[in-house]
């Protein structure tokens, strides 16, 4: 058998903090890249796929981890690990290019992006000023950025978002490497962005026959890019196979959980399948959604716009338009989903919406109207942040997070009434009430989510507002806050705006839905119509554009 | 709506708590604290009265010596008579203005020499020019300095907190007013500018100390207040609190300020070593504490008159106090801001 291009074995990762026992992030990982191919290592937060990456390039930070001294990675035979400083610096950007996430933390701000392609060039290929300008202006036209010659002197701040990740894969195969590794390279991007630059590299793959490391949370994904799928959990191996026999017949429970829990496209049930502690699949109760006709009225959005006013030149306004005039008219107890990439104006909605922004026109008409004895307008509309890591605030304790909508508002007696309340909703969205005595950082992800959507509930609002609720959390975690809403919007009657750039979970959560395209609604309709037929050529390429790389179950998944 | 019952709930415990378990844990923290604590004990006791209250009381021969223990035998006992002046003096027919003044030093002159003052020749930490014991001088000059640094502190630390905040937070014309008045005072030489608040003031005093340098010293800390403000204002959680219909004021005060709040302390400790010194320069070229009270800048003062005549001990005494102290708190404010550090969290 040939030797294959890398190969990890029994790698061994923990971290060492001073007063802490070390904690082993990574726990006997083994795999291999064969020349040519494409592996994808796939797991969830906390999983270790990025440890295991970044040790490959032995940039993990020396102080505080340790590298088992057993483990070996393995290029061509050669341990990494074992080299000394040189040696790996040769190996870094020559044999193995990289891509990170976020292109434009990868990038340096203040050198153009000539500045930065061309220095690998002449570092690693010794090439001279001039060939390696003429490499650039070439590489920039393979990863298909017109107009390279003027690009050369752009700066990254100057590029989309779409633009930047393409000139990181410049940069990466600009000294023709052998492996690319892949960090979520498209999850900071839009999904039509995300597709051009998954076909981008798919074609340089062929093209310069390299092998590519691809690490990524999204099983859809990687099903319709990848070979090999190495699964992770907590440091260890679930499953390593084919992709698609992999995700087609998985044989690990946690891979079968993992590929269920993903709100399906085809069609709508009432719940989610969640994913238990062990990793095991907990199946939902009750089948399809049960449509049914909604209750009146209770937010009309009545022509509702936003612009920013750019600095301009003196005497000549200039707006920047966030949101064309939108109506709508929300429901009770019914959800309204809002898509669209970045930029397009959901979040300005959202938050005109929630009072937090002015609209510059418009009116918003709240059922039944605000008057005496009714509640105000900040009671009947709360929102759920997109970032439950900064949406909760870190010194206060969940006790006072919780009283403090309480004690605004002057609802309950005294600070044991607000408590009991506070305890009532905690244990509402599925948290105990030992929960109260600590800091939001002693949380989860999805257990601060939680924390926030019982922060909106002490106010028993009618309306709820969830801008991106879901999506900085992990597919199993997410799944389980999605059926959450529905249990409480079962429950209570309660509205939802429901923002988001994920199709999949809007189309799980939403009755009807707004398809907005640079601040203009280019669409609405019920769900169903939405994602079965869509008119717009928009909505229409947005829908392609989703990864489709895992077929939905059919009964084998008991 | 039924009330459940509350079960007993176990409070983590809070940032505060943390850090002061980890300031503990390091060794360079906790002596560093404890020699502040001890610092702040003499100021404490000073200030109430338990000691060095007669601090200026002549006890020893002008520049006793400094020596260990002081014995009956080395006690000097001043002959009276040089003290009164016998007979009138000729005015020409003119009456003598001081006449009151002159017959009560006559008559303070006249019973002090019966009961014969006796002098000490040495003392632990030896005498000044008018027999005064440096030790309880330095006492004394420790509780002046000290106080002095803590109360302008605390004045600056709160204005630059308040206004740093409201920059901050609210940014557009009130940042730019503000910014224009911290413009303005920084522009101005630091020593230039306490001489000319200390010459608009017109009169010495501990309180002008504290004013002049609580009013110019706020500076830094707004500039660090109002960029933390200016990070955090946008943050989902300030967000989040407006949507739940929290006021400006309230988010401002209880909401974003304990965020901030291990900046303004560790701002606190360095302003109050970096006024601490101010004070001594102060003192020392005349802008300080009058004449009627003693600080280590007016030690300082002194002691310089004092080297060239040999006589080291008031220097030494008042440098190696200040240098201990002003060391420790520099030290304290470094393992306060390891221990307060949020990025050592999670």
């Amino acid at each position: 058998m040939t030797v294959p291009l890398l190969e990890v074995r029994d790698l061994r990762i923990s971290f060492v903090a001073a007063h802490d026992p070390p904690v082993e992030a990574v726990r006997g990982v083994s795999f291999r890249v064969p020349d040519h191919s494409t592996v994808a290592l796939v797991g969830e937060s906390g999983s270790g796929k990025s440890v295991t990456a970044l040790s490959i390039l032995r940039l993990l930070p020396p102080e505080n981890t340790r590298i088992d001294p057993a483990s070996k990675i393995l290029w061509e035979g050669k341990d990494i690990l074992q080299g000394n400083g040189r040696s790996v610096r040769a190996l870094r950007g020559k044999s193995i290019g990289t891509i990170f996430q976020d292109p434009m933390s990868a990038l340096n701000p203040v050198l153009s992006i000539g500045m930065q392609l061309m220095e690998p060039l002449r570092l690693h290929l010794g090439l001279s000023r001039r060939e390696a300008r003429s490499r650039a202006v070439e590489l920039l036209l393979r990863v298909g950025i017109d107009d390279a010659e003027k690009r050369l002197e752009s700066y990254p701040h100057q590029l989309s978002g779409g633009q930047q990740q393409r000139v990181m894969i410049a940069m990466a195969i600009s000294t023709h490497p052998r492996l690319l590794i892949a960090d979520e390279p498209t999850t900071a991007l839009d999904v039509t962005v995300q597709r051009q630059i998954m076909d981008l590299l798919g074609e340089l793959q062929q093209q310069l026959s390299m092998a590519i490391l691809f690490i990524t949370h999204d099983l859809a994904l990687v099903g319709e890019f990848a070979q090999e799928i190495v699964v992770m959990r907590g440091g260890e191996v679930q499953e390593v196979g084919n992709c698609s026999a992999v995700l087609s017949n998985p044989h690990s429970a946690y891979t079968r959980a993992l590929l269920a829990c993903r709100p399906p496209l085809e069609d709508c049930p009432a719940r989610l399948p969640m994913m238990g502690v062990e990793g095991n699949l907990i199946m939902p109760q009750g089948g399809q959604r049960a449509e049914s006709p909604g209750g009146p009225p209770i937010l009309e959005v009545d022509g509702v716009s936003k612009r920013y006013d750019r600095p301009g030149k003196l005497w000549r306004r200039n707006f920047m338009v966030a949101l064309a005039p939108v109506s709508f008219t929300l429901l009770q107890g019914k959800t309204l989903g809002v898509v669209g990439e970045s930029g397009s104006g959901k979040s300005t909605l959202g938050r005109i919406v929630a009072g937090i922004l002015a609209a510059n026109d418009g009116t918003l008409r709240f059922f039944p109207p605000e008057g005496k004895g009714s509640a105000s307008s900040a009671r009947r509309v709360q929102m759920v942040f997109q970032n439950p890591f900064s949406s909760l605030n870190p010194r206060f304790t969940v006790a006072q997070i919780l009283t403090e909508p309480l004690l605004l508002h002057s609802i309950g007696q005294n600070r044991g009434e607000r408590l009991a309340l506070a305890q009532q909703w905690l244990e509402r969205v599925g948290l105990s009430a030992q929960a109260l005595g600590r800091y939001p950082h002693e949380f989860s992800g999805g257990q601060r989510q939680r924390i926030a959507i019982a922060r909106c509930l002490t106010l028993n609002p009618r309306i709820l507002i969830c801008d991106e609720s879901v999506s900085a959390l992990d597919v199993s975690v997410q799944a389980q806050i999605l059926n959450l809403l529905r249990d409480l919007q079962d429950e209570l009657h309660i509205s939802y705006l429901f923002i988001s750039h994920d199709l999949a979970v809007v189309r799980f959560m939403a009755d009807e839905v707004l398809v907005l395209q640079g601040g203009k609604v280019v669409e609405r309709g019920p769900v169903e119509q939405i994602y079965h037929a869509p008119q717009h050529p928009y909505t229409q390429k947005l829908l392609q554009a989703i990864p489709r790389g895992v077929k939905p179950y059919g009964g084998s998944l008991v | 709506m039924s009330q459940p019952i509350l079960s007993p709930v176990h409070y983590s415990p809070g940032l505060w708590r943390l850090a002061a378990q980890r300031l503990w844990s390091d060794a360079i923290g906790r002596y560093s604290f404890l020699v502040v604590a001890g610092y702040l004990l003499v100021v404490v006791a000073v200030l109430f009265g338990w000691v060095a209250q007669d601090w200026d009381r002549e006890v020893a021969v002008n520049y006793a010596p400094p020596s260990g223990w002081v014995t009956a035998a080395n006690r000097v006992v001043v002959p009276p008579s040089t003290l009164v002046v016998s007979g009138p003096v000729p005015l020409y027919g003119w009456t003598d203005p001081l006449e009151p003044q002159w017959s009560q030093a006559q008559t303070y002159a006249r019973t002090a020499s019966r009961e014969a003052p006796h002098y000490l020749l040495t003392l632990p930490f030896g005498a000044d020019k008018w027999g005064r014991d440096v030790g309880k001088k330095l006492l004394k000059g420790t509780q002046t300095s000290v106080w002095v640094g803590l109360v302008s502190a605390l004045v600056a630390t709160l204005l630059g907190t308040f206004l740093g905040a409201l920059a901050g937070y609210y940014g557009r014309w009130t940042d730019d007013a503000l910014n224009g008045l911290y413009g303005v005072l920084t522009a101005i030489p630091y020593l230039l500018l306490v001489f000319a608040v200390a010459a608009v003031f017109q009169q010495k005093g501990v309180g002008t100390l504290i004013l002049i340098l609580g009013l110019t010293g706020w500076t830094g800390v707004f500039r660090l207040v109002r960029a933390e403000y200016f990070k955090h204002r946008s943050r989902e959680y300030v967000l989040a609190a407006g949507a739940l219909g929290a006021s400006h004021g309230r988010r401002i005060w209880i909401h974003i300020l304990p965020n901030v709040s291990h900046i303004v302390l560790v701002q606190f400790s360095q302003n109050l070593v970096g006024f601490i010194k101010s004070e001594v320069i102060l003192s020392f070229l005349g802008f300080g504490v009058p004449v009627s009270s003693v600080s280590w800048g007016s030690m300082l003062n002194e002691a310089q008159n004092e080297l060239i005549l040999g006589k080291w001990w008031q220097l030494a005494v008042t440098a190696v106090a200040m240098a201990i102290f002003v060391t420790a708190v520099s030290l304290l404010t470094d393992a306060m801001r390891d221990a307060l550090d949020p990025r050592l969290r999670q």
